[in-house]
């Protein structure tokens, strides 16, 4: 007989069992159904809504305290705080249309655009794990090749929209995610907002042009190669976390 | 819940919030073409009623035509220019705060409590055993369950909006 408290727990506890990025997802992933699953859509959109009541702040672009290279139209903002001596190559680009900063949260767009790039990693056995997967070609952080990181598992989701991996890693006392979405339909690329989402850099790698920033308490790296989009999310601090960008070929 | 005996404007009526949460958040950076893109809902919605089909499952059928809709929007924009529009701070902060959900008394709960407990299927009383009467950690039940945590995140995600709508049916028919 299960009591009225543990059958109660079922509506108390767990609100926030997915994140906003996974409920996004899964959103997506069955808006892109021909036969899409209505409450799934309706409990997604009004757990996104509980989100965003609980941490909207009024919406503006945040004022970054260096004016001065606004006003001379300085096209790169290197921003200060948590960049180190050896992380100097972080700037962001203020004009950057694709991505938005928000005094609570970014919104990163993907042009759809690819450098045509060379896959320096497609021979090693994770890239072929996800060739065979229908995931290729694929950008990835050396790291996960070379020892220095572990792959604990990678599972796969397919959509008609989407094709994505899950990878999950770890070194030590760090683990993290790297999630890679491939889209159909180029004008699908998701537009995604990291609420509470700081310190947000641009990192420019030999390779790509990733972002880079920290949520709750994690760092979060996000890049695109034409309709693949990448997301790693990383229990690392900035320097971590981007030191294992560099690597991503 | 079968829509088909009511009229198409109660029917949009009702379905009208929901398209438009839609189109909301698939058009959160073009704020401009949100309405544009309800009201093609809605043209089409009547358009095909009007010429006497059927819609056995309005909902769905509006969320798909929704999708293919804020798909059009996309295209278009996206042979309009290469690279996304900035967002329209003024259009999104115009655009309405989400309504707040209305609270369901524990009562109302506890009442369909054995109905909705004998509703579950096996492996959603598994996982509400070990969650919820247990109070198990995600990785203990993953590993009991043998899926990944991520995967127990996902169960329980769509147990909730389970016994959510199941609560809301409930008393909806009964209350």
């Amino acid at each position: 007989m299960v009591s009225d408290r543990a059958y109660l727990r079922l509506f108390q506890m767990d609100d926030r069992i997915l994140t906003q990025t996974e409920i996004k997802r899964l959103l997506d992933g069955e808006l892109s159904k021909d036969d899409p699953d209505t409450d799934l859509i309706e409990y997604c959109l009004d757990a996104l809504d509980e989100m965003n009541r609980t941490t909207r702040v009024p919406l503006k672009i945040k004022r970054f305290s260096v004016k001065t290279a606004v006003a001379a139209a300085a096209v790169f903002l290197v921003l200060a705080g948590s960049v180190t001596a050896a992380a100097s190559f972080l700037n962001i680009d203020l004009f950057d249309p694709l991505v938005r900063l928000y005094n609570d949260r970014i919104r990163i767009g993907h042009s759809g655009e690819s450098d045509e790039l060379d896959y320096a990693l497609a021979d090693t056995p994770l890239a072929k794990t996800l060739a065979e997967n229908g995931i290729a070609p694929v950008l990835l952080p050396k790291a996960l090749t070379d020892g220095t990181y572990t792959v604990d598992s990678v599972q796969y989701e397919k959509t008609e929209l989407i094709q994505s991996a899950n990878i999950r890693f770890s070194a030590g006392k760090t683990t993290g995610t790297l999630v890679i979405s491939v889209y159909a339909d180029g004008a699908a690329l998701p537009v995604t907002d990291y609420a509470g989402a700081e310190d947000a850099v641009a990192l420019q790698t030999d390779r790509i042009t990733c972002y880079l920033f920290t949520q709750a308490g994690h760092t979060v790296i996000d890049f695109s190669d034409g309709q693949t989009v990448y997301s790693v999310v990383m229990n690392a601090d900035r320097e971590t976390a981007a030191a294992f960008a560099q690597t991503i070929q | 819940m079968p829509q088909t005996q009511n009229k198409p404007e109660s029917v949009w009526l009702e379905n009208e919030p929901y398209i438009r949460k839609i189109c909301t958040y698939k058009l959160s950076s073009h704020p401009h073409e949100i309405e544009d893109a309800v009201q093609e809902v809605a043209l089409a919605y009547f358009d095909t009623v009007q010429k006497g089909t059927e819609l056995r499952e309005p909902k769905k059928w509006l969320t798909v035509v929704a999708s293919n809709v804020i798909k059009d929007v996309y295209q278009r924009l996206s042979t309009e220019t290469r690279r996304l529009v900035p967002v329209d701070e003024e259009a999104v902060q115009s655009l309405p705060a989400p309504e707040e959900p209305e609270e369901i008394p524990e009562s109302v709960l506890l009442q369909c409590k054995s109905t909705f407990l004998a509703s579950l299927t096996e492996d959603e009383r598994t996982l509400f055993r070990l969650r919820f009467v247990k109070r198990m950690k995600l990785k203990t039940i993953a590993q009991k369950m043998g899926i990944s945590e991520g995967n127990v995140k996902l169960r329980i995600f769509r147990l909730k909006r389970k016994a959510k709508k199941y609560v809301d049916d409930w008393s909806e028919n009964y209350l």
